[in-house]
């Protein structure tokens, strides 16, 4: 296969914000800050992963907001600093978003409700259990469970590791029958019906991956911020589509992948302390992202567009 | 001069020609019928006159003056009402709100007024005799036949001087057949210009006077209804072009054994009482005109669709639910539009050839690599797949080659019985050549196929046995011979067919 040069962009643009951020701070990128920084980009990540998977069937899931609450409270209040509680909790949470992920694919596939209209009303439902279970931001989090998940192993953060067991995943998953109707699913769900693929059992379980994810991340914040939040998830929802967007998957389904998409959240992490290193005021980190992300996602159709055109010519 | 002329009206589609200087004229008070095969240019000149479609080039005059019409409304605006095939009405507006789509009455304070309409509209469906339809009910909750009278009433109440009748009567039933002729009569009497498309014989031998006969894109003879018969039509609308690309048609010897049988499918009135039987190694094709059932009876067989009655697979009563079931008992479909429903255009060649067969080619919870590509090999090799390498997107393929990977998609799950939709549609000769041979190949290996195309020709030389849908229904099975192409017309109209028996 042809590597294709939009596929690169992401790649580049995240090489050219790393050398920036070195140029700006010497000494600054080493392992070090390399794993702070992937510390605090794997909630992101972790959620981004579930929402390209979603988005490659050519659905949204905007419930993960929801999900990333509701685990971020539930482990953020009632854990206790036991190593067997806290991995019997965490597993339950875990499992927590697979079954609310599950939920959303059978409201989907039974009820037959846009995928965009189903997830905007259970997040909604999700995001009022959390604010059920923890009204206000608190959290009393154990420290062992703090210090497993940021971790070092010889100077290698688990936030690495983990991201990539991701990637491994991923190549994992194209090399099985289920990633590739996924993708078919996306591109053509019809011709993948007929082409005997079971397409609901298919698109709940992305769904539920995709809850699966948003607990990872909401377990994975609880930890990263020592507190648990009814509402820390909304954030998310739509840095997800972006990180995705950014990485080249497309919102009409079929095409994109999840190490691409992961390349995303880390470009939306690094550009916002970019701008703060470079002296942006806070208020206006939110404009110059705006703007550099019109800038990225202009060069990636950009480079699709000259594609085409070529094609078009032969 | 007559009184509407359409001059040397010529119009394509990308490479397809629907109209070649077409000549047309009818006069006031004429019924005029304008008979074809499918695709032989008809509804395109229809669509032509009620400025539905632009011409590329040639003029209309009516009644001596040269029209330019720039939209539908325009056409309307001169008197050019139109009854469509496909109906252009709005499901989930009222009967008098889609009749008076564009003038609802308003009342004193310029507001739409119901009451009004809907005392309008009983005015009118008593001036033409229109009994059991109230103004408003909404649209959706009619019946077909309902309808297409109000889509009748729709083109007939702006009092039009040319109306044009595109297939009206194929979904009405025969009491509001019998309520349109006579209407459209009365209408001729009055001195309009009636243009009425039918492919039921019987109707236009009883209302036309006049008759033109339309073949590939242009219009072949105008004559008296009076002056002419069912035989002259008929060869008139065939033509006796000799088209020599198909291959031998040898008789096989047919096993006596039954692979695919169905008792009673029905689904509401869309198919009704399906029955017949594929044996091993037989072709058996499906004709008729366009949209008489053929579709359903494709996808209930492949459990898409579901139908009531009895499908029995090697002699087994099957439930087919879904494509699955109906790909595990051993049927492929290529389907009507392999751009939307059969291939996967922004996946490679390699992916969709091997898309129904990933989990069978697993070796350790892994999709086998080098046997997929062995496979698709092969299958490049046996259809002569013409691509820079199976890698290759196959939106970057021509028709053939697309249609040829959808084959060989099919050929992978090794299937017992293939279901082939308009197979040649958008493939060149070339091509056509090639998978008529396959065709014949997989049917001297056992397998039992199902073959439909709208290309007569095709059905005559390609298949054992002929089924011929009209309403629904197999109203004929041709064989041996009296499968020839003037019968499955003739069958397919409404006409008595000569039967030899042997």
């Amino acid at each position: 296969m042809k590597l294709k040069l939009n596929y690169l962009i992401p790649y580049i643009v995240l090489f050219i914000i790393i050398l920036v951020i070195g140029f700006l701070q010497h000494n600054v990128v080493n392992l070090e800050w390399l794993g702070i920084k992937t510390d605090s980009i794997l909630p992101l990540a972790f959620a981004t992963v579930g929402q390209t998977l979603v988005l490659l069937t050519g659905g949204i899931d905007l419930s993960i907001g929801g999900i990333i609450c509701i685990t971020n409270s539930l482990e953020a209040i009632k854990m206790t600093n036991n190593p067997i509680n806290i991995i019997m909790f965490t597993i339950g949470m875990l499992l927590l978003g697979l079954i609310l992920g599950a939920i959303n694919g059978l409201i989907i596939v039974k009820i037959r409700l846009q995928p965009f209209i189903a997830t905007l009303i259970t997040w909604s439902i999700y995001g009022g259990i959390a604010l059920w279970i923890l009204p206000t931001d608190r959290g009393n989090v154990p420290k062992s469970f703090i210090s497993a998940l940021l971790a070092r192993f010889g100077g290698i953060p688990v936030s690495l590791i983990i991201i990539l067991i991701l990637i491994g995943w991923w190549v994992y998953l194209q090399r099985i029958p289920f990633g590739k109707y996924i993708l078919a699913l996306g591109s053509n769900q019809k011709a993948a019906y007929l082409s005997g693929v079971n397409v609901d059992r298919i698109k709940i379980m992305v769904y539920a991956m995709s809850g699966f994810f948003a607990a990872c991340a909401g377990v994975y914040r609880t930890a990263q911020v020592a507190s648990g939040s009814p509402t820390a998830g909304n954030g998310f929802i739509l840095t997800t589509v972006a990180a995705a967007v950014i990485g080249g998957t497309s919102l009409a389904g079929g095409e994109g992948s999840i190490i691409g998409s992961i390349i995303g959240a880390c470009i939306l992490k690094l550009l916002g302390d970019l701008l703060v290193f470079s002296g942006v005021s806070s208020y206006w980190v939110s404009l110059f992202q705006g703007l550099s992300l019109i800038i990225i996602i202009a060069i990636v159709s950009v480079s699709n567009l000259i594609k085409s055109r070529r094609k078009i010519r032969i | 001069m007559a009184d509407l002329i359409l001059e040397n009206i010529s119009k394509s589609f990308g490479e397809v020609k629907a109209l070649i200087d077409v000549n047309f004229s009818a006069n006031c008070g004429e019924i005029h019928a304008i008979l074809g095969e499918n695709g032989a240019g008809k509804s395109t000149l229809v669509k032509i006159l009620s400025r539905a479609i632009k011409e590329d080039s040639g003029s209309i005059k009516l009644f001596g003056r040269q029209l330019f019409l720039k939209t539908p409304n325009d056409a309307i605006n001169e008197g050019i009402s139109t009854v469509y095939q496909d109906l252009s009405l709005i499901p989930v507006l009222t009967v008098a709100e889609n009749i008076y789509f564009n003038k609802s009455p308003q009342n004193y304070w310029k507001v739409n007024s119901k009451k009004i309409l809907n005392s309008k509209m009983l005015d009118i469906f008593e001036k033409f005799g229109v009994s059991g339809i109230k103004p408003n009910t909404i649209v959706e909750e009619l019946s077909s036949s309902e309808k297409q009278v109000v889509e009748i009433i729709k083109a007939l109440y702006r009092d039009p001087k040319v109306l044009i009748l595109d297939e009206p009567t194929s979904s009405l039933t025969a009491d509001k057949v019998e309520w349109l002729l006579k209407l459209i009569k009365n209408l001729a009497e009055k001195g309009k210009i009636v243009i009425f498309i039918s492919h039921r014989m019987p109707e236009v031998k009883a209302i036309a006077n006049i008759v033109t006969v339309f073949r590939n894109g242009m219009n072949i003879s105008t004559m008296k209804m009076s002056e002419t018969n069912s035989d002259e039509l008929v060869s008139l609308m065939l033509g006796r072009g000799k088209i020599d690309f198909f291959p031998n048609k040898e008789s096989f010897i047919k096993e006596e054994k039954v692979i695919l049988e169905t008792r009673n499918l029905n689904i509401g009135n869309v198919l009704r009482n399906i029955n017949f039987k594929l044996h091993v190694g037989e072709i058996l094709g499906v004709g008729g005109l366009v949209g008489q059932g053929q579709i359903p009876l494709f996808l209930s067989l492949f459990g898409i669709i579901k139908a009531k009655g009895q499908i029995f697979i090697d002699g087994h009563e099957k439930n087919i639910k879904n494509p699955k079931d109906a790909l595990d008992n051993g049927m492929a479909l290529i389907p009507e539009d392999r751009n939307i429903e059969g291939l996967i255009m922004s996946m490679t060649i390699r992916e969709n050839i091997t898309m129904p067969i990933l989990k069978k080619i697993k070796s350790y919870g892994l999709i086998n690599y080098k046997k997929e590509k062995s496979i698709v090999l092969n299958y490049i090799n046996m259809l002569k797949i013409k691509a820079t390498s199976m890698e290759s997107l196959v939106s970057t393929l021509s028709g053939g080659n697309q249609q040829k990977v959808l084959i060989a998609k099919l050929l992978s799950i090794d299937p017992k019985i293939f279901l082939m939709y308009d197979l040649t549609k958008g493939v060149d000769i070339g091509t056509k050549v090639e998978i008529f041979n396959l065709i014949k190949k997989l049917a001297n290996e056992g397998k039992g196929i199902i073959y439909y195309s709208t290309t007569i020709d095709e059905l005559v030389n390609i298949c054992d046995k002929v089924m011929v849908m009209r309403d629904g229904e197999i109203v004929e099975i041709l064989d041996g011979k009296n499968l020839n192409k003037e019968n499955i017309l003739k069958a397919s109209i409404g006409e008595k067919i000569i039967s030899i028996t042997s």
